[in-house]
């Protein structure tokens, strides 16, 4: 060790393996960086749901509120409906819209949806019949 | 820069003093950003190993409590680097929880860089009981290590948001319309903060510039203080247009990492030499 080397501290009695150490954990924690990007990407979806009736009456209904902030993530295309078909059957499950419906009513959900644009450019329609558990 | 500012920064020593104080400070945040249950997040939710180790183990009233009793252990420097490391064997597990996983990231970094440090030399119970307070806790490598990581958390941000949507506000508006935890709707393309009406694509250059600046501000010596305050106004304003989880003030915390004063003044020196041949090793 150097005169110069004596006043300076180590963390293992020697230079060398402290760089290593020094070296390791800074790599490591670069490659985990790219784990602390926040809110930098965002995948818009909008839900809207229109009924049609047994006479083919059309009539727009409010999105319910649950899904109108599906969340903030930043999903593939085929994530988008994994994710959004599940609760658009849940919701009529539990929804007074389809006990209450005559049979043969029919509801079309339209998924919208766009990757870090809100020109939703794709889209997916999912029909649910009243009298079968949706299509 | 050349082998002799190399060996300085990396190998200067540290002011045991400093390192007391960030010791007893990281101890608090620690508990105050790990004391929350959540539950084990994808893809470690789909091991059933896993999930049966977090639901009986982990997650259990006694493991947090052997951590809390670490932490305080950690807190008054009680064998700090072993506590330290075995801190954060205990905490890693609870980094992969549903929420709060880049705070804790943050946070084990700097535990384990810290970790590496002899932070008892003062304010702890084996600074009372040798003869005399040491002034160095070992090379600032450690520390400079905790800060790189900071500029890594502000670095890597500001680069992601460096893409024309970002830019364009087209990001921010569609984060405002999907996440629950914004606090303004961007819709009409403008940033509504009291009586300011700010072009939603302005708000998002000015939070990439700023970001930017955090990133590098902080290694400029006379920057160091504005940069701080810029950065804890940027996040205090963060807060009124997006509830952030813990992040921001994990970042925060570790501006300490820059603002003390980690130098041994020049007459301890040859103290601190002494001190620093006095057992060495990890732990």
């Amino acid at each position: 060790m150097s005169e110069d080397a004596g006043n300076c501290p180590t963390i293992t009695a020697s230079r060398a393996r402290d760089l290593v150490i020094f070296i390791t954990l800074l790599v490591l924690m670069t490659l985990l960086s790219e784990r602390l990007r926040v809110y930098f990407a965002v995948t818009v979806v909008d839900v809207t749901v229109t009924r049609i009736l047994p006479n083919c009456r059309e009539e727009t209904l409010p999105t319910p509120r649950v899904f109108a902030r599906p969340g903030g993530g930043f999903w593939r295309p085929e994530k988008v409906v994994d994710l959004v078909k599940p609760q658009i059957e849940n919701y009529m499950r539990s929804s007074a819209w389809s006990s209450e419906a005559a049979a043969g009513t029919r509801f079309v959900w339209t998924i919208r949806w766009a990757r870090n644009s809100t020109r939703l450019d794709q889209q997916y329609r999912y029909i649910w019949k009243a009298d079968a558990e949706g299509q | 820069m050349g082998t002799l500012q190399l060996q300085r920064f990396l190998f200067e020593p540290v002011s045991a003093r400093s390192a007391a104080v960030f010791r007893i400070a990281l101890a608090g945040m620690l508990a105050w950003a790990f004391h929350s249950r959540w539950l084990p997040a994808p893809p470690l939710s789909a091991v059933p190993g896993a999930l049966w180790a977090y639901s009986h183990i982990i997650l259990q009233r006694p493991y947090f409590l052997v951590i809390g009793v670490l932490l305080v252990a950690f807190g008054v420097g009680m064998r700090p680097r072993v506590v330290g490391f075995i801190l954060f064997l205990l905490l890693l597990p609870l980094a992969s929880l549903t929420a709060g996983q880049e705070s804790r990231q943050l946070l084990l970094t700097a535990l384990l860089a810290f970790s590496m440090l002899r932070s008892d030399e003062q304010w702890s119970l084996h600074a009372l009981r040798q003869d005399g307070p040491r002034e160095s806790a070992g090379p600032i490598w450690p520390i400079r290590l905790i800060q790189i990581q900071l500029t890594l958390v502000y670095g890597v941000n500001a680069l992601a948001k460096l893409t024309p949507a970002y830019f364009s506000g087209e990001i921010l508006i569609g984060m405002s319309r999907m996440r629950p935890n914004f606090r303004v709707d961007l819709s009409d393309r403008f940033l509504h903060l009291a009586s300011l009406r700010l072009p939603v694509s302005i708000a998002a250059t000015a939070v990439v510039m700023i970001e930017a600046f955090l990133a590098v501000g902080f290694w400029l010596p006379r920057l160091v203080w504005p940069t701080a305050i810029i950065g804890v106004a940027f996040h205090l304003l963060l807060q009124r247009i997006v509830q952030i989880y813990m992040l921001d003030l994990a970042s925060m915390f570790l501006y300490l990492a820059f603002l003390l004063s980690w130098r041994v003044p020049a007459n301890d020196r040859v103290q601190t030499g002494q001190a620093d041949r006095r057992g060495h090793g990890v732990a």
